[in-house]
């Protein structure tokens, strides 16, 4: 199992270090560092590392740590345990969730795109293309290579995003989950590591994640439109993944906090420059 | 009483030998009386009702009927039957006179009513001896006077 | 003389011990069977589920190391290592569950009840931290054990049909053949008898003529030699000697010879039917002191016993049960011939002994005549034979009339002798008063 990709922070040491100093400087106590945990779908991890550090830039008594993909459904049960502090879903709330005490509330919806690997020739992919691979119908690009599909949990929601495209796409998606030997990633980095390494890959992911991870992938222009946040804006380019964030019952008041604060005005240029969309949405 | 001469005997025997030996050791015994000889039980039951070959006939019945058991035609028992089961004929003394001494034969033709039953002995002097001694009893027997 | 064959029914010990062993057999197989077999795919499954628990088991075991705090909540993961369970053949459902029994991820299927089920811990560095829970329907096993029972039950019956009925049956089958061999040749028996009784029987009216007229002959001629000497003396010398010689000789001689052959001829018929008269008897069983049978048929032979100087001894006899008149005349028999053929110079001894076995009682009696040479013996007990020196009076026909008579009730009659020593006849009758006619 591949460790997720650990985005560097180094912007973090100095107030660390500045709190410490300077709570070592004063005679007052020093409030002990207010830890938020944040975890959910790997789709956010780099915008809400972003918009943690500006937190803390903030507040420096608190430190927001992200942790590495644990799925949405994960994240929100973590977070109806009580076992982190806020989830990040990448879809709406499902019932059960909701009747668990789940509150979510969507701040950005980010371009979904399908990636291959930058030594890959072609520059787009259609509908119809999409599902004659999933459906195993076309096996090779163009050029002769390979597709080599990097297809995830059928459950995640990436996939489910996929299948939502269309009546063709889900039969297409049914019959690649049940193909063996497909390649498999669980986390939306680990999808992202096997698109950038393998020959001949095609996979699916999100803006957000490729700008603030800097992904070496070839984003592909879907039905000719190419993605970006003002495709989405202006309707052009249709397919998106939300970014939901996720409070329960159990959600500390600082954890609220940053939840406002990622609502806020303040947080809409970090978002929108990491390739969200933010709201208000229809 | 009736004349001891004028009545006959009947023989009833299939076997032209012993018929002979018989009617010899009678005679040499001093019977005189006549013999009528048949060799069949049918032709028997015809004389004595006077049926068949027999009828017209004019005869008295015999005084006694020596019956052997192995008729043809007609077997003794089934003759001493009609003989016995006849009113014209039943008194008429019936002597078996036959070769076979099996019991139950004997004890058979005692049933039906035959008077006495003699084996005929194959030793000859005993054969012989038995016939006069049979015609000493008849010198001695009465005649039925009785008419039929 | 009728034989009745122990019939092979139903109650015989043999057919009862056999039957219990085909049953034996049967619910043997028919349980043994399909219990195996459910032991054996049962186990089996039960292993297979094991693995696969195990199999899982390591995977999240990786994820709670690598997350010990928050590995519950990788749901994705968790549900796709259980998803990817085989969907083919039994359905199952997998199920992680936490330490505290609440349940982490599951993959299921609609289970029918019994259920079987395997777990194998999730190990955090050896520490367990929650459960993989595999769970079958045991339906499927169920359904086929039990098809394995109808057909271990279907088997059970050809075993038993195999070892109990079939063989009873053609055993049955063949008794029952043999008893129609058996009334057959009683049949063939009696008809054959009928037969020889009938000819005997009718072989007396021949003979009386045969006699008869010899007699007269004989009587006729007696009674014209008077007058035939008169007429003889007129004749020739030579022509007087030569019908003399008829008259005197010939004929008388030739008449001789007739009658004695006629004498014989009738004797051979007496006997025969004296022998067959004997199957005709109805058998008059009772219970009978065969001691003080024994001591009046001696009685008959008091003269003898008295004039010969033979000392006579008697062992232990026993009641039985028999037939009054087979015993008195066979027994009568043997006593006739052991003091009949005595040795002379020897002081006769004559011992009668029994012997009781679990069906039969052997009557032995013993001489010390003049005995049986070993070429002879088997001449003994035929019709019309006499072995030995000739030199006493005798018809021959009585062994075999004794043997024809023990026969009859069931029993059997041998002798052994030595030559010059002595000879002993063994009778034996059967207990119960053998079968019956």
């Amino acid at each position: 199992m591949s460790k997720p990709l650990q985005s560097r922070r180094p912007g973090l040491y100095f107030p660390v270090l500045a709190v410490i100093f300077l709570s070592l400087l004063s005679a007052t106590p020093v409030l002990a560092n207010e830890i938020i945990q944040i975890g959910g779908t790997g789709t956010a991890i780099g915008v809400m590392k972003l918009l943690g550090a500006a937190y803390e830039k903030k507040y420096p008594a608190v430190h927001i740590e992200v942790l590495p993909s644990m799925g949405t459904p994960g994240g929100i049960k973590a977070a109806l345990d009580g076992a982190i502090a806020i989830a990040v879903a990448g879809r709406a709330l499902n019932d059960e969730e909701i009747k668990g005490g789940a509150v979510g509330v969507e701040i950005a919806r980010t371009p979904f795109v399908f990636v291959t690997n930058e030594k890959n020739p072609p520059t787009g992919i259609t509908s119809a293309e999409l599902v004659n691979i999933y459906s195993q119908k076309t096996l090779a690009w163009p050029g002769g290579e390979p597709i080599r599909l990097v297809l995830r949990p059928a459950r995640e929601t990436s996939s489910m995003i996929l299948k939502a495209i269309s009546p063709e796409m889900e039969n297409a998606m049914a019959i690649a989950q049940a193909k063996e030997g497909m390649i498999l990633a669980a986390t939306d980095q680990e999808s992202a590591e096997a698109v950038a390494k393998i020959p001949g890959a095609l996979g699916a992911s999100t803006l957000t994640q490729i700008i603030t991870e800097k992904q070496p992938l070839k984003v592909l222009a879907l039905n000719g439109s190419r993605p970006s946040v003002r495709g989405l804006a202006d309707g052009s380019y249709k397919l998106y993944k939300p970014i939901i964030l996720v409070t329960t019952p159990k959600t500390p008041e600082a954890a609220r906090r940053f939840a406002a604060f990622v609502l806020s005005a303040e947080a809409h240029p970090i978002l929108e420059n990491s390739g969200n969309l933010t709201g208000p949405f229809k | 009483m009736a004349n001891l001469e004028d009545v006959t005997i009947l023989l009833v025997e299939d076997d032209p030998g012993h018929a002979q030996l018989i009617e010899k050791n009678l005679r040499r015994a001093g019977i005189t009386n006549t013999i009528v000889k048949l060799d069949d039980g049918q032709k028997c039951v015809d004389f004595l009702f006077k049926k068949g070959e027999y009828s017209g006939d004019d005869h008295r019945p015999p005084f006694l009927i020596l019956l052997d058991l192995n008729l043809p035609v007609l077997l003794g028992y089934q003759v001493l039957e009609a003989i016995k089961g006849d009113a014209r004929t039943k008194a008429i003394p019936v002597v078996i006179l036959t070769t076979t001494d099996n019991p139950q034969e004997i004890s058979r033709c005692y049933e039906l009513g035959c008077n006495a039953y003699m084996t005929k002995p194959v030793d000859y002097e005993q054969f012989s001896e038995a016939i006069r001694k049979l015609a000493l009893f008849l010198a001695i027997a009465k005649v039925s006077e009785k008419k039929p | 003389m009728q034989i009745a064959p122990q019939h092979l029914n139903n109650s015989t010990t043999a057919v009862q011990r056999i039957t219990v062993l085909a049953i034996f057999a049967t619910l043997l197989i028919a349980t043994v069977l399909p219990l195996g077999y459910f032991l054996a795919v049962y186990y089996r499954e039960l292993g297979a589920m094991e693995a696969e628990a195990k199999g899982d088991s390591f995977y999240v075991s990786a994820l709670a190391s690598e997350n010990p705090r928050l590995w519950q909540y990788q749901q994705v993961r968790l549900q796709d290592v259980l998803d990817r369970r085989p969907h083919k053949g039994a359905m199952e459902s997998r199920t992680v569950y936490a330490f505290d029994g609440k349940m982490v991820a599951e993959s299921r299927d609609n289970l029918g009840p019994p259920l079987m089920r395997q777990t194998y811990p999730v190990l955090d560095a050896g520490r367990p931290v929650g459960t993989v829970e595999i769970t079958r329907s045991l339906r499927p096993i169920l359904l086929r054990t039990s098809f394995a029972a109808l057909l271990s039950l279907t088997l059970g019956w050809v075993i038993f049909y195999l070892i109990r009925i079939m063989p009873i049956r053609s055993v049955q089958k063949a008794e029952a053949q043999s008893q129609r061999y058996a009334r057959e040749l009683e049949e063939t028996n009696a008809d054959l008898r009928a037969f020889i009784f009938g000819i005997a029987h009718d072989l007396r009216a021949p003979l009386v003529n045969l006699k008869g007229f010899s007699g007269e002959l004989r009587s006729d001629l007696a009674g014209v030699m008077p007058e035939l000497r008169l007429g003889l003396s007129a004749l020739s010398e030579a022509e007087r000697q030569r019908v003399a010689a008829v008259l005197e000789q010939a004929v008388p001689e030739a008449l001789g010879y007739i009658d004695a052959s006629a004498s014989k001829l009738d004797s051979l018929v007496n006997a025969i039917l004296q022998l067959s008269r004997i199957d005709f008897r109805e058998l008059n069983l009772e219970e009978i002191d065969s001691e003080a049978l024994v001591r009046v048929a001696l009685q008959n032979f008091a003269g003898t016993i008295k004039e010969k100087n033979i000392r006579v001894t008697l062992g232990v006899l026993p009641y039985l049960i028999a037939d009054r008149l087979v015993m008195e005349q066979s027994l009568t028999n043997l006593l006739d011939n052991a003091c009949k053929y005595l040795e002379p110079g020897r002081a006769g001894l004559v011992s009668i002994t029994a012997e009781q076995s679990k069906d039969a009682v052997i009557f032995s009696v013993k001489d010390n005549g003049r005995g049986i040479a070993a070429d002879d013996i088997h001449k003994v007990f035929e019709i019309f034979r006499r072995v030995g020196q000739q030199d006493t009076p005798g018809e021959g026909m009585g062994l075999a009339f004794v043997k024809a008579l023990v026969r009859r009730q069931g029993g059997n009659i041998w002798c052994e002798s030595v030559l010059g020593e002595g000879t002993t006849f063994c009778l034996s009758l059967p207990v119960e008063g053998g079968r019956r006619s």
